[in-house]
């Protein structure tokens, strides 16, 4: 055997495994000219299929945003219903690109699947659904009544421990699914019915008059929900991440879906980074270095996204509650494109 | 000869790929471990965030967090050396694996978070630009200032950012100009102007190191939107996980009420939430390759970040700072942690 030959297979033995098979999510996405997005079934106000055929939600609308971004194109998408015991495993082996079927961001889901949670797409937590002729303005008046609640979830667990602390003598009717709480709480079993705000939203929008029934201020739990993606890849968790905080830095400057060509000459510094004016902020991840002005010509900023899905504009009329920007009252922050 | 030569090229070859090797495929918590101890790097010593007493031991907010990462490796905040790092070269030293983490960087910025193989691994503290005035002034918001002269830094955002707040508030003010942050101090305390904006981290250090500190005070309002939080190199997401989740343990303890006080009186609470974060259910340090109580163990060595706040800012250090934006998201302000579940 050569020399040569033998400090190849030196070098071979060497060469460190993680190097050989990095990921390059964005690479791939480019070249298979769609983003493919990992989303549940039904889920009004996140990811919905229209009877037109057309996808509708805020997570649908967050890989349009991606698709903007890395296509100036935000309907080269594709969706991939996903149910929750398989998502993991379809973002693992690269079936999706990202997973923005707004899984609860947890200790256990950001640690020990090997992903990646992006940020908080979408503040959720605990909340009560009650008809508008109860005329019970918060949970402490929910004392002495029924409660309606699947045991499915934690939100059982979770009332009691609510109405445990706050000294609320509220009675909690346990079901075995959603839609047997549903049809308990139209029967009139209950006068509330308790879940997280996503859901009741979309549980709402189901009855025969959504208008009648109201959610109560009160949240009860915190629930994050965010994209998420493989562990292992920076640059593509950059291009989410950036995503996203292009959408909120989008909404704190004013610049919407339909005033971002105007916007190109204005003198705020702030809005001329935004928009690849001044500067070049994409390069560094492989985008345009007007990546941000396609996100928002392609699909408008978090409000126009939130306001289109979940909120004044959509049958669901969500209010924004945490979801509004930190400067408006809520938590929603992103650190500036500078 | 050439068969020397030829020996000499293929060591050498090989030792390179060997560095490289451990480079990349030994995790900085393997390395950490090996060492014995953390490496912590920060910006600037910044009095309330790093500051050396007069027997060279550091303390602070930085090094607080630095404590807060070497307990949930080592179950002993002691193991940690603390380096201050002044200029540019932060990103250079996380990157070669001179320091393991950087417990305060400059803010976070897109340009920051993407082009130097770093990542923020979140917010540890709402910063953003106040102003500094002299309590004789007698305003308490920044919206009363007017017909003053306020020091600024020349050449920046800082600058942009007070001639847009001025002007959208039609207030009159005039700019005295400096390139070196340090002679907007001398410049104010002589009285060349009755107003300093910086951010302020900054002019919180700035008010503290004056001798009549309490005359002086930092108005609530913030003209710039900037916060900072520990950064990691990219490539190694465990360690990634690790320092984020001490960050996060320390905002989830403050608010389920777990201090370094009452930890030890908790092992019998019945929450679900407090007995998770103390170990007592679940397994979640191990996909991290920590230990189960890691959790326990930060906040034993530095308590909560409430508890924190209050050691390096709080009143007893005769120089209290608002919470402010780092209140919890529970009590009006933005500090936010997914929860231990």
């Amino acid at each position: 055997m050569s020399a040569k030959v033998w400090i190849l297979m030196l070098l071979a033995l060497l060469l460190p495994p993680a190097a050989a098979a990095r990921a390059d999510t964005l690479a791939s996405v480019k070249q298979r000219g769609v983003v493919t997005c990992g989303v549940s079934e039904q889920s009004a106000g996140f990811a919905a299929l229209g009877s037109n055929g057309q996808w509708s939600g805020l997570g649908i609308d967050y890989c349009r945003a991606l698709a903007a971004v890395v296509f100036n194109d935000p309907t080269k998408i594709s969706v991939d219903i996903l149910t929750p015991d398989i998502r993991i495993g379809a973002l693992t082996n690269d079936r999706v690109d990202v997973l923005a079927d707004l899984m609860p961001w947890t200790l256990s889901n950001d640690t020990e699947h090997g992903v990646k949670f992006v940020g908080t797409l979408f503040y959720d937590g605990e909340g009560f659904l009650v008809g508008k002729a109860a005329a019970l303005r918060s949970a402490r008046d929910l004392s002495d009544k029924q409660v309606c609640v699947s045991t499915d979830s934690t939100a059982q667990a979770d009332a009691a421990e609510y109405f445990d602390a706050n000294n609320i003598k509220a009675h909690l009717l346990p079901f075995p699914t959603q839609a047997a709480t549903l049809g308990a709480y139209v029967a009139g079993n209950c006068i509330a019915l308790t879940a997280d705000l996503s859901a009741l939203v979309g549980l709402r929008a189901t009855l025969p008059t959504p208008n009648d029934h109201v959610l109560l201020p009160d949240v009860i739990t915190k629930q994050p929900r965010g994209i998420v993606v493989r562990q292992g890849d920076d640059r593509w968790f950059d291009v989410t991440r950036w995503t996203l905080y292009g959408l909120l830095d989008a909404e704190e400057l004013g610049v919407t879906q339909s005033n971002v060509d105007e916007m190109l000459g204005s003198d705020n510094i702030s809005v001329r980074r935004l928009l690849g004016v001044e500067g070049d902020f994409g390069a560094a991840i492989g985008l345009n270095k007007d990546w941000a002005y396609q996100l928002i010509k392609g699909v408008g900023n978090y409000a126009d996204l939130f306001d289109r899905d979940l909120g004044e504009q959509s049958p669901l009329k969500l209010p924004r509650g945490l979801n509004a920007l930190w400067s408006r009252g809520g938590i929603q922050y992103s650190p500036p494109v500078r | 000869m050439r068969k020397m030569a030829l020996l000499r090229w293929l060591v050498a070859a090989a030792a390179l790929l060997l560095m490289l090797n451990s480079a990349f495929a030994a995790s900085t918590l393997e390395t950490v471990r090996a060492r014995g101890k953390l490496l912590c790097g920060a910006a600037d010593p910044l009095p309330g965030f790093a500051q050396e007493n007069k027997d060279g031991r550091w303390s602070g907010f930085d090094v607080d967090f630095c404590r807060a990462v070497a307990a949930a490796v080592f179950g002993s905040a002691d193991k940690v050396d603390f380096l201050p790092l002044s200029g540019n070269s932060r990103f250079a030293l996380l990157q070669t694996g001179a320091v393991d983490l950087l417990a305060r960087d400059a803010p976070w910025t897109m340009r920051r978070d993407s082009g130097y193989g770093a990542s923020y691994v979140g917010t540890s503290f709402f910063d953003g630009q106040g102003f500094l005035v002299h309590q004789s002034l007698n305003v308490v918001s920044a919206y009363e200032l007017n017909k003053l002269r306020v020091c600024v830094l020349d050449g920046g955002d800082e600058v942009l950012n007070v001639r847009d707040f001025f002007f959208q508030n039609q207030a009159a003010y005039s700019e005295v100009l400096y390139e070196d942050r340090e002679d907007l101090t001398v410049a104010y305390q002589a009285g060349l102007c009755d107003a300093v904006s910086a951010s302020v981290s900054w002019l919180y250090a700035m008010k503290r190191a004056l001798p009549d500190a309490a005359q002086h005070v930092i108005l609530p309002e913030r003209i710039s939107k900037d916060s900072f939080g520990p950064m990691v190199r990219d490539g190694d997401d465990q360690w990634f996980n690790i320092v984020k989740w001490t960050l996060f343990t320390l905002i989830d303890a403050e608010e389920v009420g777990v201090t370094a006080d009452n930890i030890d009186s908790l092992a019998a609470a019945k929450t679900p939430a407090i007995r998770r974060l103390l170990g007592l259910e679940g397994t979640f340090g191990a996909a991290m390759g920590l230990s189960p109580d890691f959790m326990k163990n930060i906040i034993k060595a530095v308590g909560n970040y409430g508890e924190i706040f209050d050691r390096n800012f709080g009143a007893n250090t005769g120089v209290p700072l608002l919470r402010g934006q780092n209140a919890l998201w529970t009590r009006g302000g933005l500090l936010f942690a997914p929860p231990v579940e």
